[in-house]
């Protein structure tokens, strides 16, 4: 990337004013984010040597400063460094990946996007102008309809625990219609008994929905997961925990519904004689 | 006026196309603070008697009243609230809760009513030391020998101070000495305590301990009731 552009363009990469200043100055250096420090045991000013993949051969730079990103969006595990270091190893002077525009009003967005686009329509290299969401979103569909692919995932994981969880139930219930025989001959009411099996099926969901989400909200945190570096920011956010919580309270209707109404409409003497 | 009244009840069961006559215009009074034997052959209505009493089936046709209400006539919800506060109900295989200790086994009923965490603790201890299982309030129904825990059965059936107690077949499942302890113990529950106990079993022996001696076959009392050999003693 040029350097100076990209550091003005985003604010959101912070770092001190003399390592900013000694990347500037270094056609070698690089700026790591925070993350990487401890992954790879690097340290400030060492020469790392990255051997390349799409690029092959090996590339080293000296790391003059480490970034912390403001925002999440900005990954804290990236490697940033200067574009005509890389210009000059790959011979390809002037040919870039993409551009980054500012814009001073984000209603002018789309008119500028089709200006840029039309400038270089009959060029060597035709420009596709676009947000930066929709710049990033493009990065996730490289690995195919990743949206699609997570939300099958999830129902799949949601109905095997369905079918999990009300067949304990019904097991459960089935089991102890001697013991809802009993307590309906104590006294305990249908309404009662109904009202036990759904909070039984509900202690099972909330648990379920403690351990799973409670474990998400500190798991992801604690080991920094980014989806190899495709899903900078990702977070357990407040509105997952609240789909979470929905589909627990899903799972305790559907697996609580019918033990619970079988037990309250349980006929006592028939239950009595499959005890006896 | 007679503690229960069964007034010309009908009972019938349909199985399959068949219709089953238990009772035809059944009549009987159990008087309050006696102890009755129902004996009779299998089939001949005894269980069903005892779960028309307590309210947990209903007669085809006819009257069940006990203590004057009239249970034949409840709802669900009325017979489940009745049933805690004037049943007493014991089993032959005690149906005790596997998870629960003695102490919350016997605590069951009073959950349904009103009273104080304290009040309850008094009256557990006080149903387990009538049964002499005060030092059993910790164990599991897997710790305790088959008579022990139809003694805590009997503890549960009389820690509400019910109307009635019912006991279908109590010593069917006990040896010898365990059915005689409970047999003891009902007797002594019926004259220090003056509870009914109307008791269901085959087992002449344990009939002669209650003071009346029914007699049913086929939904039919064969004989009026007399009275036992012991009670007469």
């Amino acid at each position: 990337m040029d350097a100076e552009s990209y550091l003005k363009i985003y604010p959101e990469i912070v770092l001190p004013p003399e390592q900013r200043d000694a990347f500037l100055k270094d056609r070698t250096g690089a700026l790591i984010g925070k993350r990487l420090l401890p992954q790879f045991g690097w340290k400030l000013g060492q020469n790392v040597t990255l051997q390349g993949t799409i690029f092959p051969g090996d590339w080293t730079f000296t790391v003059d400063g480490v970034y912390t990103p403001t925002d999440p969006a900005i990954g804290d595990d990236v490697l940033i460094f200067h574009h005509e270091y890389f210009d000059e190893r790959i011979g390809r002077a002037g040919i870039a990946g993409w551009y980054i525009v500012e814009v001073d009003d984000p209603a002018h967005g789309p008119a500028i996007a089709k200006a840029i686009d039309d400038m270089f329509r009959n060029s060597s290299a035709p420009t596709k102008t676009g947000t930066e969401r929709e710049f990033q979103a493009s990065f996730a569909t490289m690995w195919g309809n990743v949206s699609f692919l997570m939300s099958t995932i999830g129902l799949a994981v949601v109905f095997a625990i369905l079918l999990v969880t009300a067949n304990a139930m019904m097991m459960s219930a089935r089991e102890r219609t001697g013991e809802i025989a009993v307590l309906k001959t104590v006294g305990f009411s249908d309404r009662l008994l109904f009202g036990l099996v759904m909070v039984e099926a509900g202690a099972m969901a909330l648990t379920g929905a403690v351990l799973g989400l409670g474990g998400a909200k500190l798991l992801y945190p604690a080991i920094n997961f980014n989806g190899m570096g495709f899903l900078p920011g990702f977070a357990v956010t407040t509105s997952t925990l609240v789909i979470g919580a929905l589909v627990a309270v899903g799972l305790m209707l559907a697996s609580g519904l019918v033990p619970a109404l079988r037990a309250a409409r349980l006929p006592v003497v028939q239950a009595l004689r499959h005890v006896e | 006026m007679a503690l229960v009244e069964i007034r010309d009840v009908y009972k019938s069961f349909q199985r399959e196309e068949q219709r089953i006559d238990v009772f035809t215009g059944l009549t009987l009074d159990i008087e309050a603070g006696s102890f009755t034997a129902l004996m009779g052959p299998s089939g001949s209505g005894k269980s069903t008697l005892l779960n028309l009493i307590a309210g947990l089936d209903k007669p085809t046709r006819g009257t069940v009243r006990v203590a004057g209400a009239p249970v034949s006539e409840m709802s669900p919800s009325q017979l489940a609230a009745w049933r805690a506060r004037n049943i007493g109900f014991v089993f032959q295989s005690f149906n005790l809760l596997p998870v629960l200790t003695a102490y919350q086994n016997v605590e069951l009923p009073l959950l349904l009513t009103r009273l104080s965490g304290k009040e309850r603790t008094e009256r557990v201890k006080l149903a387990l030391d009538v049964v002499g299982l005060a030092d059993r309030a910790d164990h599991y129904p897997r710790q305790l020998s088959g008579g022990q825990e139809q003694r805590t059965a009997i503890a549960r059936a009389i820690v509400a101070d019910p109307t009635v107690m019912l006991l279908d077949e109590p010593t069917g499942q006990l040896d010898a000495r365990s059915s005689q302890e409970v047999l003891t113990l009902l007797q002594r529950l019926n004259s220090e305590f003056s509870k009914t106990i109307v008791i269901v079993t085959h087992d002449a022996h344990a009939a002669e301990r209650a003071k009346m001696i029914l007699h049913l076959e086929k939904g039919d009392l064969i004989e009026k009731p007399r009275v036992a050999a012991a009670a007469a003693r």
